[in-house]
């Protein structure tokens, strides 16, 4: 594919939500620079992680990729040597995103699939090592059978990265993904089901994985802002590899309630007065 | 069937969760007896604002009874006239005691049919008029998919009756079954908030309405009571004007037992 061609491909799509840098100087535009370091941050935080459980390559290990988007995380698995990618996504744009993505990068089509599918009625028929849960978890209202996708292809490692609830107990939030059009939403209902950090544990348990909430080793919050305050956090899930070299994000502690009261930045009352 | 072979075949089994009369004062053993009154209030509770809802009888209407346990809301749904009844439940035992029953009390075959299985795995295809889900919602670890099954059966009413988390906002509490031996597929289970239970069927198009606690005689109601167990009657396009609303309790949760406390003394009166 020559410069030209990429280019008019790329500005085919009305929006990108990653950004990819190919030869010759041609990216993909992001509506947002601030994006750019929020996903170096994210790499940096939960996908070197998982490369430092796996010896620093993913080299003879398949990966599932739930919720590819423009297939980023597949892109950065096929690049740290991993046999095979399946990218599952449920709209088309993105798939056809991924597949533009891994063309120009001129990744073997050997190693990677891209399918459109709605992962809880797609038949997961093949057996995988590493599953990737990036930023979708939030936007289900399935967990429990999201972990029985996990059991099905036989993960042996889970990366999840998800918003998470405050709550210090083991619950799910039940919120709204309003705009179903917004490209990142689910595509089956608004209704969504946003964990705990305990519940998260606690249903990883149930399938038997062993689960280690990543400490976070952001070098620089811009765009980050849902991480920084502990909205967010990334899990890694293992069934039998031992977890116990990964830094460990310690619960935040429980405050008395009048903390909130002294402490100006949490003052919700005063602000919403001003 | 003879008094007693019906008698022998009622005796084989270990546990009644439901006390079924027949003809000739045979009974099934319950364990507590505090428990008739039980199955009493909740018919009063739930099933007679169905029977209201749908003009004192449920003739000409299709039945799905999710979790049917030994077949008595099935019965009560057969008695009160309806055309068919189809009980789901994932324990032979159940479905043994179920089909027992209704052969002893002489209901024509072709009014019901037992099936045992995972409610999550059945290929539903027949449509419905009514469901009931009496007890399953706290006990599944799928709050989602149990939906799907009822909206498959494209039924305009549900009753819900279900353990409910006392949590003022939308949420599914994790929780686990003290007995395992309950469990449809997962000792783990999420069990919602009233909040939940209403945001969930509203999704489903269903609007849930929480029927008031009008209990006459709380003995052995100790989860109703404490506010841990609620009904809804779930209407998708059907008027429901006429039904008595449980107020939703107070956000601090001492001042929510205060409430109901005072509200049942007012009652009592």
């Amino acid at each position: 594919m020559d410069a030209q061609e990429l280019q008019r491909r790329i500005d085919g799509f009305s929006r990108w939500h990653y950004r990819f840098d190919f030869d010759g100087g041609i990216s993909t535009p992001i509506d947002d620079n601030v994006d750019m370091n929020r996903h170096e941050q994210r790499r940096r935080y939960f996908f070197d992680a998982l490369l430092r459980l796996c010896d620093g390559s993913l080299k003879g290990l398949r990966v599932l990729d739930l919720g590819c988007n423009a297939g980023f995380w597949s892109l950065q698995a096929a690049e740290a040597g991993a046999d095979f990618v399946c990218g599952v996504d449920g709209r088309q744009m993105h798939l056809e995103q991924a597949q533009l993505v891994f063309e120009a990068k001129g990744i073997d089509p050997a190693r990677y699939r891209f399918e459109q599918a709605n992962i809880f009625e797609h038949d997961f028929r093949e057996q995988f090592d590493v599953v990737l849960c990036l930023g979708l978890m939030y936007h289900i209202s399935k967990p429990v059978e999201l972990f029985e996708i996990f059991d099905a292809v036989g993960a042996e490692l889970v990366v999840i990265d998800t918003s998470v609830s405050f709550a210090p107990a083991s619950h799910f939030e039940v919120s709204r993904d309003r705009n179903m059009d917004d490209p990142r939403n689910a595509v089956d209902y608004e209704i969504v089901l946003v964990p705990t950090r305990g519940a998260l544990i606690e249903l990883a348990a149930e399938f038997g994985y062993e689960t280690v909430p990543l400490a976070h080793n952001m070098t620089d919050y811009t765009g980050m802002s849902d991480y920084r305050i502990r909205r967010r956090l990334a899990f890694i899930c293992a069934r039998t590899r031992s977890l116990a070299a990964l830094p460990r994000e310690q619960p935040p502690p429980l405050e008395p309630w009048w903390n909130a009261l002294l402490n100006p930045a949490r003052r919700g009352w005063q602000r919403a007065r001003s | 069937m003879q008094a007693e072979e019906l008698q022998e075949r009622i005796a084989a089994y270990p546990l009644w969760h439901y006390q079924f009369e027949f003809e000739g004062g045979i009974r099934t053993p319950l364990v507590d007896r505090a428990r008739v009154n039980r199955q009493r209030q909740r018919r009063q509770y739930f099933f007679e604002p169905l029977l209201r809802l749908t003009g004192g009888t449920l003739e000409g209407r299709r039945v799905l009874d999710l979790g049917c346990s030994s077949g008595f809301w099935a019965l009560q749904a057969i008695e009160a006239g309806a055309d068919f009844v189809l009980g789901l439940d994932g324990r032979d035992t159940y479905i043994e005691q179920a089909k027992l029953v209704f052969e002893a009390k002489g209901i024509d075959p072709a009014r019901y049919r037992f099936d045992q299985a995972n409610v999550f795995e059945y290929d539903l295809q027949e449509r419905f008029d009514v469901v009931l889900c009496l007890g399953l919602l706290n006990v599944v670890a799928k709050p989602v998919a149990l939906f799907e099954l009822i909206s498959r059966s494209q039924a305009p009413l549900v009753v819900l009756d279900t353990g409910i988390s006392r949590a003022p906002t939308k949420l599914f509490e994790l929780s686990r079954l003290l007995e395992t031996r309950n469990a449809i597929d997962y000792g783990m289970v999420l069990v919602p908030s009233r909040r939940a239970v209403i945001d969930l069927a509203g999704q489903f198009g269903f609007d849930a309405l929480p029927l008031a606690l009008d209990i006459a005689d709380w003995t052995s109601m100790e989860d109703y009571r404490r506010g841990e167990r609620l009904a809804f009657m779930c209407a998708n396009g059907v008027t429901t004007g006429a039904l008595a609303l449980e107020p939703e309790p107070h956000r601090n949760a001492w001042v929510a037992a205060a409430q109901r406390r005072l509200r049942r003394r007012d009652r009592g009166r």
